[in-house]
Order: structure tokens, then C-alpha cells, then sequence
């Protein structure tokens, strides 16, 4: 039942490292921090995507509860992101 | 810097691997490891370490969730108020002295080593197999809700996964079977530490290229160590996570005399 988001674990991280070496070689030519800082946040990511793939397959097999738990630790984690922005 | 980022890789072979049977993120050998061997800035070594936990935790993680282990309901019922936690304990470490909290994580970490440690030493007793369906009473899940908030708030705190708190909590607590435990803990544990990570990576105490040499070594690490578990008797991994956590709370407490 979880082998999408077995695989959006697996592989989002490892896209998340890519990512941030490929940023690290690119800041040290153009000087450029975006690219690792956008690895960074896939690495952090991809357990929200991953959690949010799961909550639609509750919500496929009408399990409304685990939906709405997903969800509420996803709101808990993007709040977070958005507190940090502004504090 | 170089030879820093070796024995960076190095040392996190080894502690990928024993992580994932343990069932915990690795930052409780992952700090001190960053900050007494490699003299890391605590705050940078903590920030780094939540990110390479998510690293972890997810390999692990993605293995327990193809083979089914994880008790998904469970995960979702504890990661809201874990995630907050995480948060709210990133903001602590950035405020209060350090030793403080070393010496509170020292003290709980010893406890339930000890703990973990007795019940290992025990005979096995019966109800221990890795049935999937547990019920659990309202209470204990109160309980459980209440205690991952506090496992939360250490994960952001020190830079640890809180999978330390959470296998005994689930395992003790809330009565689910150690390898079902530490399969939840692993997909819960990426979770929460996204949460306290996201904190210090806005702050900007991640170090990217330790966080690479880390993820590198961790990641066949823990899917060495994944596949070891399924092998392993619960006993055998109630005893080998009781003596990591023995061995980090020594550390810890070691840490505050010298």
C-alpha cells in the first residue's frame, strides 16, 4: 500500500544531496547559494511529501482520521517554516 | 577540512549502521562525535545532525514502509504534537545554556537505558510477536501523545532524532512490539526531525557539505543495518539500543565535568 511514498522517501533524499553537491560546486565558480539551499529544503521536504502521499491514500480508502493527522503534522511543519521566515 | 570531511564519512558508516538497528536517527552519536572529535560549534554540529537524520530515518524508513512494518496510525496519532515539539525545542537550544540541557538529556537517557536494559536482560515473555494489529487503551495513547511532544522537544533540542524516546515509549508505553516500535520510530523520526531542522536551516546553522559527507556514509550505513534488523531477535535489539543509550548518556555526563 506505501510504495509510493516508500519511494518518494528513498528517492527525495538522494535528490536533496544531489542537489546541495551540485549547489556547493556551483557556489564555489559563480558564487550562487541558491542551489544548496534548495537541496537542503528537498531533504527537508520530502518527509512532508511523503506524509502528504500517505494522508491521500487514508483519505482513498475513506480513512478520514488519518487524513486529517497527516494533515495536521503537515500544518505543524509548514508553520514552523513560516515562523522561522519571519522571527 | 578535507580530512574532517573523511573522518566525517568514516565515522558515519558506523553510526548509520547502528542506528537503523536501533531504530533511532544517530544524532545522539552524531553530535558528540561532530563536536568532541571534530570540534564542531555545538549549534552548527546540532543543525547538521537534524539533517542528516532526515537523510536516515528516511532510507530506514523507506524499507520498514515497502515491508509494511510501520504502524502507520500510530506514526500520525504521535507526529503532530512530536513536529511541534521539535520546533519549539529548536527555539530553547537558541536561548538557554547548553549545559543545562546536556545534563537534563545526560540524566533522562541514562534512566531509560537502564530501563531498556533490565527488560533485554529479561526472559522474553509472551505477546511479543510482530502482529500488527495492537490495541491500544485511550489512555496510553494520551499518554503517548503527551510523551512525543516531549520526545520533540529533545529531537530539536540536541539535535537527535528522538527515536530514543520513541521505541520506548511505543515499546513500553503504548505495548507495541520492539521491531514494529522501531519501525515507526525510523518513519516518525524523519518527521520530527524535519521539523527542528527546518528551524536552524532558516537560522543558517547548517554546514551543506558536512551534511553531504555524513548522508554519504549513513546511507549504506543504515540500509545495512535495516536489513540486519529483520534478522535480529527483538531481545538482541532491546539490548543493543539499551547499550547505545548507555553509552550517549555516559558521554553526555562526561561532557559536563571536563
Amino acid at each position: 500500500m506505501y510504495k509510493l511514498p516508500s519511494i518518494i522517501l528513498r528517492f527525495g533524499v538522494i535528490a536533496g544531496l544531489v542537489l546541495s553537491l551540485a549547489g556547493v560546486v556551483i557556489e564555489q565558480f559563480l558564487s550562487i547559494s541558491d542551489i544548496v539551499t534548495l537541496g537542503l529544503m528537498t531533504i527537508v521536504l520530502t518527509p512532508l511529501v511523503s506524509l502528504f502521499v500517505i494522508g491521500i491514500l487514508m483519505l482513498l480508502k475513506k480513512d478520514i482520521y488519518g487524513f486529517i493527522l497527516s494533515q495536521l503534522a503537515i500544518a505543524v511543519i509548514l508553520a514552523s517554516i513560516i515562523t522561522s521566515l519571519y522571527r | 577540512m578535507l580530512s574532517n570531511l573523511l573522518m566525517l564519512f568514516a565515522g558515519a558508516l558506523g553510526i548509520g549502521f547502528v542506528s537503523a538497528i536501533a531504530g533511532i536517527g544517530g544524532g545522539s552519536l552524531m553530535v558528540p562525535f561532530m563536536v568532541l572529535v571534530l570540534n564542531y560549534d555545538v549549534k552548527v554540529a546540532i543543525a547538521t545532525s537534524l539533517l542528516c537524520i532526515v537523510v536516515t530515518s528516511c532510507s530506514a524508513a523507506s524499507v520498514y514502509l515497502r515491508r509494511g512494518t510501520v504502524d502507520v496510525k500510530t506514526a500520525l496519532l504521535l507526529e503532530p504534537t512530536t513536529a511541534l515539539g521539535a520546533i519549539v525545542g529548536a527555539y530553547i537550544t537558541l536561548t538557554l545554556p547548553v549545559k543545562v540541557v546536556k545534563g537534563a538529556l545526560g540524566a533522562l537517557l541514562l534512566y531509560v537505558s537502564v530501563t531498556m536494559l533490565r527488560k533485554a536482560l529479561k526472559r522474553a515473555g509472551r505477546g511479543q510477536a510482530d502482529a500488527m494489529k495492537v490495541k491500544i487503551p485511550p489512555l496510553r495513547k494520551l499518554l503517548g501523545v503527551l510523551v512525543s511532544f516531549l520526545a520533540g522537544m529533545t529531537s530539536g533540542m540536541f539535535g537527535i532524532g528522538g527515536g530514543v524516546l520513541k521505541v520506548p515509549l511505543m515499546a513500553l508505553i503504548m505495548g507495541l512490539p520492539i521491531k514494529i516500535a522501531v519501525a515507526t520510530s525510523s518513519f516518525m523520526v524523519g518527521l520530527t526531525a524535519a521539523s527542528g531542522g527546518v528551524v536552524y536551516l532558516m537560522k543558517g546553522f547548517t554546514d551543506p557539505l558536512s551534511v553531504i559527507a555524513l548522508a554519504a556514509g549513513i546511507i549504506p550505513g543504515a540500509t545495512l543495518g535495516a536489513r540486519y534488523l529483520r534478522r535480529l531477535e527483538p531481545r538482541a535489539v532491546r539490548l543493543v539500543f539499551s547499550l547505545i543509550l548507555l553509552y550517549a548518556s555516559v558521554r553526555l555526563l562526561y561532557s559536563l565535568i571536563t
